[in-house]
């Protein structure tokens, strides 16, 4: 058969037409708007990003798109499509999320188990947004007035002989302030030798004691007592030392403002509430090696079961390069009885074998927590270690295990480091520990006993806001 | 320096005297288009010639067009992991631009140059003055049949050599490069819209009108025999190759 | 049914017909003769409105053509039947589609109908056979005959013949040139011819009228122009490359590159 030009150009035109039709249904815009599906408003705070036709998504799988954003009262509404046969409880959740390359913004639906559907034409309002960047800068910025008006009021105050008068007098309180932490620092440290002191004599004896030293367990546990006892001493007096700053500050534009501002900064610490931070200062009695070590770590928790612990590490005396001689100053306490003046009377110099530099060690390692059991890897102590954490009783109790220098560089039994060690979280912010270091080289391994205190992010800051402010 | 000023002058007032012809040869088409008769069967004739004849060559001119535009693409956007844009890429190209862009400019070389040439062997053969003597308009009997088979065939072809062009670079990406076809297709058609299909559309009637129009204008004003038909060819695909070009930018600038 | 009053009209400032004064009348046979460049088929593009002049009046059948617009051209065209030059057929249509155009465009009839009229009118200028051939497969005698046969399918009052036994060989001239008088006695049409060709003039005309320098120098019988004291007619008429026409010319170009 012999195609006529009508024909031809009717094929031709047939073909264009269908392709058209083919394409227009192939085309993002089109093609939803066939399978109409159910409707859902959702009502999100935010959703910058979000345009229409962005996909709808349930566990990554896509159960409709988004047909229409607008804004009521201030919050974004944004009307979806649900073509997928999918019912959405209730109690779900809808998150703005971002994927691909051009960061193409779509809606995340975790499904609720409520048992309760949402019909068509039901509403779903979303949870607080993570705070997002542009808000971030708003609140810094709100900070940003906070810290003007501070210093508005810090100029209004200084302003004439009033002012010098009561900054003089801060600057008093502050001093005295000084005083009573040094008499802190120093009564700390007369107890809690004290009360390693009749630990190890607990431990040294304990074998003997049981049963037939009754008395020295009586004395031990009076000494216990006693110590606890002076604890209680110190924290009281803090809070005398508190109250009394309180006080002494009566400017009540400054100390506003000031509230207002710290106020401000709590929020902006608490829009990072999910990142913790632990700093904690601890020091560690070496027996055998007649040696002390101390620490500050820092832990920060950006995730529950994430973390990374930096730690600043004073050497002890047995470890690094094995050429130079140190002197080591022991502390020793002959005073009596707690309340009465403490001063160090007696300064032993002891010359130790082979010595080292005083460098500080760095330990910076990177955490994983299961449940009550945590992994540590990095750097300890200056080479590669590994840990293990565990916690007992409500984070009471831990126990730790860490191995480092594997080579053995820094001891002398050419083991690698090993350090098991136990802590008790008796008071909130104080612990004591003990465990037994580089228990591989026996030449250096050491039974050891200390305490430690520990702050949390949320303690530095009620610090912060306590300590000058309070009345 | 006067000379060249005289011989400017002189090229300007060409160019605005035929620009004047182009123009009134379109009003004239369009008095003489909207009075009866229409001449169907001249139509169908002429998207024959323009369109349907010229179909093979504006498919294959597509494909690899398609072809390359994906091979280069994923060239470009390997270097920063971008290589699932390719098809967003070939689809836009395709339907926006090439797609009309190249089809036009294939319909001026093939069927804009035959119209001038034909016309123009009318005119040195008095064909056209036979049609006057035969009491027939020739803008009549000769253009507007032209300027309506070259503004419908157009946007068809255009059509014809998206959906190539698009699978061209399909084939490309998936076949030789190894690219994912779900993914590859899913962008080809998410960031398509059909605003970009329809504005390539409209640029192809655009295009086919011109090409005809030039045609016919220079087949119309051909002189001087055999010589003259062939000055007429050469002039009608160089000016609306020209023309397309430049409308093609005026156009998506003012229009899309 | 022809009357062409002061007629002028120039092609880029270059005069070509410059105060035309002619009448044509019923049913007679004008040969308009002159040299070639003088533009005579311009003359007849006038008769006819395809083209129009600058000044002066035409009128067909007591019409002003000049006034006409392109609808009143139209269907002034129609009692007009003309013969091309080079034939002029649409080399896109076959021969008896050609001879049947007219009849297509401005009839309702149907093409058998037409085929039928097509056969007949070629018929009558001595051809059969030939309806379903191209224009390109026939000879140049052949192309005529088939343009005659076009210009009287609309049976127009009017023929209107270009130069009709140019570039033929003498025998298919002459027969060319028996058609033309055929076609007027049979038809009874007013023919208007123009030609350089003076065997044909002689043969076909009722009126000779020579066209030089875009006027018409002189008009009478063949018998008065064949004795005619006109020196320019006279040179023309006898064919000699010497005499008035080509001193005329040959000054004018030695006046040109003169300057």
């Amino acid at each position: 058969m012999k195609l006529t030009a009508e024909t031809k150009v009717g094929i031709i035109v047939f073909l264009g037409i269908m392709i058209l039709t083919y394409m227009s249904f192939q085309v993002g815009e089109f093609r939803v708007s066939k399978k109409t599906g159910k409707s859902i408003n959702l009502i999100f705070d935010s959703v910058a990003g979000l345009s229409k036709d962005a996909s709808v998504q349930v566990a990554g799988v896509e159960i409709g798109k988004v047909y229409d954003i607008g804004l009521k009262e201030g919050k974004a509404h944004v009307n979806v499509r649900i073509y997928a046969d999918i019912d959405i409880d209730r109690k779900s959740k809808a998150y703005i999320r971002s994927a691909g390359l051009l960061g193409d913004k779509y809606i995340d639906i975790v499904l609720g188990n409520s048992g309760d559907y949402l019909g068509n034409g039901g509403t779903l309002v979303s949870p607080p947004e993570s705070e997002d960047i542009g808000k971030l800068v708003g609140k810094l910025s709100s900070i940003a007035d906070d810290f003007k008006e501070v210093s508005t009021a810090l100029k209004n105050t200084l302003g004439g002989a009033e002012g010098e008068e009561s900054i003089r007098r801060i600057l008093e309180n502050f001093r005295d302030l000084g005083i009573t932490l040094n008499r802190m620092v120093d009564r700390n440290e007369e107890r809690f030798t004290h009360i390693m002191k009749n630990i190890d004599e607990l431990s040294g004896h304990l074998n003997q004691t049981l049963g037939a030293h009754r008395e020295d367990i009586d004395q031990a546990l009076t000494n216990a007592r006693t110590a606890s006892t002076s604890l209680k001493n110190i924290f009281r007096k803090v809070d005398e030392g508190q109250g009394t700053m309180g006080r002494l500050i009566n400017e009540d534009d400054l100390s506003e403002n000031l509230n207002q501002a710290l106020v401000s900064a709590n929020d902006v610490l608490g829009v990072k509430k999910k990142y913790r931070t632990f700093v904690s200062l601890r020091n560690e009695a070496l027996v055998e090696a007649n040696d002390s070590k101390g620490y500050i770590s820092l832990q920060l928790l950006p995730r529950k079961d994430k973390f990374y612990l930096f730690e600043l590490v004073s050497p002890e005396g047995t470890k690094g390069d094995l050429t130079e001689t140190r002197t080591v100053s022991h502390i020793t306490n002959r005073g009596t009885g707690a309340g009465s003046d403490f001063f160090p009377v007696d300064v032993t110099q002891t010359v130790e074998k082979e010595k080292t530099s005083d460098r500080l060690m760095y330990t910076a390692m990177f955490g994983r927590r299961f449940g009550q059991t945590s992994l540590r890897l990095g750097l300890e102590e200056n080479t590669g270690g590994i840990g293990i954490d565990h916690t007992f009783f409500g984070k009471r109790v831990g126990l730790h295990f860490d191995l480092w220098d594997f080579e053995g560089e820094n001891s002398f039994g050419g083991s690698a480091h090993a350090k098991i060690r136990a802590d008790f979280n008796f008071l909130k912010y104080f612990y004591l520990h003990t465990g037994y270091d580089n228990f591989l080289n026996t030449e250096d391994s050491s039974l050891f006993y200390g305490a430690g205190i520990t702050f949390n992010d949320e303690d530095i800051k009620d610090l912060f806001s306590l300590l000058p402010v309070s009345r | 320096m006067l000379r060249i000023l005289e011989i400017l002058g002189q090229l300007i007032m060409v160019f605005m005297e035929e620009t004047g012809k182009v123009i009134l040869l379109f009003g004239n088409s369009l008095r003489w288009g909207l009075r009866r008769p229409f001449y169907v069967r001249l139509v169908v004739r002429q998207m024959l010639e323009i369109g349907v004849n010229s179909i093979p060559v504006v498919l294959i001119t597509a494909t690899f067009t398609g072809m390359v535009l994906a091979l280069q693409t994923h060239t470009g956007f390997q270097r920063f992991n971008a290589e699932s844009l390719v098809g967003t890429v070939v689809a836009l190209s395709m339907t926006r631009e090439l797609g009309p862009v190249l089809t036009g400019l294939i319909v001026a070389g093939r069927a804009g140059s035959a119209i001038a040439a034909e016309l123009g062997t009318m005119r040195v053969t008095e064909q056209i003055d036979a049609l006057y003597t035969l009491a027939t308009n020739p803008v009549k009997y000769l253009v507007v049949p032209r300027l309506v088979a070259g503004t419908l065939m157009l946007p068809v072809m255009t059509v014809l050599s998206d959906i190539v062009g698009i699978y061209g670079g399909f084939f490309v990406s998936v076949k030789v490069l190894d690219a994912n076809r779900t993914i590859y297709l899913r962008r080809t058609w998410d960031f398509l819209q059909f605003s970009d299909i329809y504005s390539g559309l409209v640029k192809a009637a655009f295009f086919g009108l011109v090409i005809s129009l030039i045609g016919c204008y220079k087949g119309f004003h051909t002189r001087g025999g055999a010589e003259g038909v062939g000055r007429a060819t050469t002039g009608s695909v160089v000016v609306s190759s020209m023309m397309i070009l430049i409308s093609d930018y005026l156009l998506t600038a003012i229009l899309f | 049914m022809i009357k062409i009053v002061d007629l002028h009209k120039s092609f880029q400032e270059k005069p070509v017909l410059q105060g035309v004064h002619l009448e044509i009348r019923d049913g007679e046979s004008m040969v308009i003769i002159g040299w070639s460049g003088t533009c005579k088929s311009v003359l007849i593009k006038h008769i006819i409105g395809i083209l129009r002049p600058d000044s002066g009046r035409l009128y067909v059948a007591g019409e002003e053509v000049t006034l006409m617009n392109e609808q009143e051209l139209n269907r002034m065209r129609k009692k007009f039947g003309m013969l091309f030059q080079s034939a002029a057929l649409f080399d896109s249509l076959s021969v008896w589609e050609n001879v049947g155009f007219g009849l297509k465009q401005h009839t309702a009839l149907s093409n058998d109908e037409i085929f039928e009229i097509a056969t007949e009118k070629l018929a009558m200028v001595g051809l059969y056979g030939v309806e379903e051939l191209h224009p390109s497969e026939l000879s140049g005698g052949m192309q005529k005959r088939v343009g005659l046969a076009r210009a009287i399918a609309m049976e127009p009052e009017v023929l209107l013949y270009d130069e009709p036994t140019t570039g033929l060989d003498p025998i298919n001239a002459d027969m060319i040139n028996n058609l033309i008088i055929e076609m007027r006695e049979k038809l009874k049409v007013t023919s208007v011819a123009i030609t350089h060709d003076m065997v044909s003039a002689y043969k076909i005309a009722d009126r000779i009228a020579m066209l030089h320098r875009g006027k018409i120098i002189e008009v009478g019988s063949p018998e008065e122009i064949r004795t005619t004291e006109n020196p320019y007619v006279r040179q023309f008429i006898s064919g000699n490359a010497e005499g008035p026409i080509t001193e005329d010319l040959e000054k004018e170009l030695m006046e040109r590159s003169g300057k």
